[in-house]
């Protein structure tokens, strides 16, 4: 008792953008992963198939574009069976558009609990990137069942030490799908017709990351350009090679990569705290 | 000064010198606020609807930073603005403990070890492993309320939230709130209900318009409450919107006289004319009475009265006819609400716009009438002697 009330709180204007209370988030990490837990556990109540969908959409539009782009189209699949290249890219994209579209209705979804209870809230958006790796880790083994039963049909080189990377590039898209996240929730909150952006967004990305075309169709010159200016091209390129292996990515490429990274991140970050501190008057 | 807990709040002036005036249509939901509150005393918040309370506790809780000005706030918060907050109607009793718990800024350890003692308060059966979509909206107030008392912060923050569930339960909160208090915890209490404040707190702050009107022992804030809210005049005065308006006036059935003093028992007809200066369609009316504390004594309800929605074209009165009148002996308020069938917040509303006395009087002949003392309201119609039967 004696020893919490040296602790003081104080309330005021945080007039600085970074001002970020960092202190009281770490405060609240039970509730980080309390919130993980709910969305998983809610997301499949009451549907029949359940956790069946994470593996059933992936592999449906697989199966779509196994027929489509590589069959009927004819694009290149990097000398890769198409079905691993697609799973490869998809199960990365996928995790990046859930998690912005989570990320930008933060504040329109929560609005009434925001209003009557403050806890610091990035832990909404930093849940979300929990919850969906999760998801990502069931479709992650739906890869690796493929990745053996092509490796036994003699068509893929099958696993090997690069898997163990993976883990980074988890970290690398999470951070990247969280600063988009970030930008479009804190930017929502203020002007409404940006929701009706995110899907579009989403749409969009798939066209210009290179999930449907392999990362080498890209003309050379222009792919550290691609790299800065769509750090998502890097990551399924990373994703390909720790799965698939035979990538054309330099380490120029994925430093460009990273950069983006973490200047998005940053801003994100900083911008969202910005507008938390008043947007439920607003709202 | 260690032993002082310092909510300090000072909003400059409108026009202060760092920051431009504010766009017009924006206001200062609070200005000037400066209050101390020392430790384990329990303060009570009181004030009209939109004197800036909600907003007080708002900025005490960081849920929106206050444009200027400072609160320091001594040990950890916790604050209620609302039972239940988070809840997901999909997860159990238990899952929802924890994720409440949490929201709150309890740690998972923390509501382990007082899981047992929570289940135990909320005294709602075998039903922990049930979604709370199932629930009654009885079983899940008290669950809420569970998880809250069990909070324990240095500084507890609560609105009015208290007004919820059975008399039972609501005892047995009050009194957990007390306990608090007596823990040498810090309790900032907003509340409409005079007594429930008289009763629970050792200090006030009455706010109006966004400043402190008075600060002090509780007694001496209620009472420059109850003054500067129980309206003078006997007829109520006349509250308008753009489009509609209202008056409020109690009469004697026969001469249509209207009256300040009410005889208990007697015959009177609360008439409520209201006017549209467009057609209104499907309006229901609700008469409320108070007592002086604040507490709703009862409700008129024009379709449980049995007279249908009405249209409003210009002019048109709902007459309540109240007869034996049962409120005891003692000074009351009343006000009234209009509202489009259907729809949840009233079209035209005062909280109170008018005040009666009800004058002792003696009923079936007795010698002795009924006082304040006896109650608020009469439930019995007559009484009488019979040898008890074989």
């Amino acid at each position: 008792m004696t020893g919490s009330l040296k602790r003081i709180t104080i309330v005021r204007r945080r007039s600085s953008w970074f001002d970020l209370d960092l202190r009281r988030a770490w405060g609240h990490r039970d509730l980080l992963f309390l919130f993980a837990l709910r969305d998983i556990k809610v997301r499949h109540k009451q549907t029949l198939l359940g956790p069946g969908w994470l593996v059933l959409q992936p592999l449906v539009w697989t199966a779509v574009f196994t027929i489509t782009v590589s069959g009927v189209a004819g694009v290149s699949t990097a000398n890769q069976p198409a079905p691993l290249f697609y799973l490869s890219g998809l199960i990365v994209w996928s995790y990046f558009s859930q998690v912005i579209y989570t990320a930008s209705q933060v504040f329109i979804q929560n609005e009434h609990l925001f209003s009557k209870v403050y806890f610091p809230r990035i832990i909404v958006p930093l849940s979300s990137l929990i919850s969906n790796a999760v998801a990502l880790l069931i479709q992650f083994f739906v890869v690796l069942a493929f990745l053996i039963v092509f490796q036994r049909l003699g068509k893929a080189d099958g696993l090997s030490w690069r898997i163990v990377a993976f883990p980074m590039v988890v970290l690398h898209l999470a951070a990247f799908s969280l600063a988009i996240g970030l930008l479009l929730g804190a930017s929502t909150a203020k002007y409404r017709d940006l929701a009706l952006m995110t899907p579009f967004l989403v749409q969009v990305s798939m066209f210009v990351t290179p999930v449907l075309y392999p990362f080498s169709a890209i003309p050379e010159q222009f792919r550290v350009l691609a790299s800065f200016a769509n750090p998502l091209t890097t990551i399924v390129e990373e994703s390909r090679w720790c799965l698939l292996g035979d990538s054309m990515l330099t380490p120029g490429q994925l430093l460009a990569s990273l950069f983006t990274t973490s200047v998005a991140l940053g801003c994100g970050v900083l911008l969202y705290q910005r507008v938390e501190r008043t947007v439920m008057d607003t709202i | 000064m260690t032993s002082l807990k310092e909510e300090v709040l000072r909003f400059l002036d409108r026009f202060g010198e760092e920051r431009p005036a504010r766009p017009s249509g924006e206001f200062y939901a609070l200005n000037n606020v400066t209050f101390t509150v020392p430790v384990g005393s329990v303060c009570g918040i009181i004030g009209r609807n939109g004197s800036g309370k909600t907003t007080l506790l708002k900025v005490l809780t960081s849920i929106t930073e206050p444009d200027q000005g400072e609160a320091r706030l001594r040990g950890r918060v916790g604050s209620l603005l609302e039972v239940g907050a988070g809840f997901h109607p999909e997860l159990d009793g238990i899952e929802n403990i924890y994720l409440n718990g949490a929201i709150l800024g309890m740690s998972k350890s923390e509501i382990t070890s007082k899981l047992d003692r929570i289940i135990q308060f909320a005294d709602i059966g075998a039903v922990m492993e049930t979604p709370v979509k199932r629930y009654s909206s009885g079983m899940y107030v008290r669950l809420a309320f569970a998880i809250a008392a069990y909070l324990e912060p240095d500084i507890l923050l609560v609105d009015e939230v208290l007004a919820v569930g059975d008399a039972d339960f609501q005892r047995k909160s009050l009194a957990k709130m007390k306990d608090a208090a007596g823990e040498g915890r810090t309790v900032l209490f907003v509340s409409h209900n005079m007594a429930m404040v008289r009763q629970l707190c050792d200090m006030a702050v009455f706010l109006e318009g966004g400043h402190v009107k008075q600060i002090g022992p509780s007694s001496a804030a209620i009472d420059c409450y109850l003054k500067a809210s129980t309206p003078q005049s006997v007829q109520g005065e006349r509250t308008e919107t753009d489009h509609l308006w209202g008056e409020l006036r109690i009469v004697e059935p026969s001469s249509e006289t209207v009256c300040a003093h009410l005889k208990f028992g007697g015959d009177y007809d609360f008439v409520l004319r209201l006017g549209a200066k467009r057609p209104f369609k499907r309006g229901v009316a609700q008469v409320r009475i108070f007592d002086q504390e604040g507490v709703l004594i009862s409700s008129l309800e024009s379709l449980a009265e049995g007279v249908d929605q009405f249209d409003i074209s210009e002019t048109v009165e709902v007459v309540f006819n109240v007869r034996s009148l049962g409120l005891l002996p003692g000074t009351y308020l009343a006000g009234y609400s209009l509202f489009a069938w259907g729809e949840e917040e009233p079209r035209l509303s005062t909280e109170t716009c008018l005040s009666f006395e009800v004058i002792p009087t003696t009923v079936n002949d007795a010698s002795w009438p009924y006082l304040r003392e006896h109650g608020i309201v009469r439930l019995s119609h007559s009484a009488n002697l019979r040898a008890p039967g074989p």
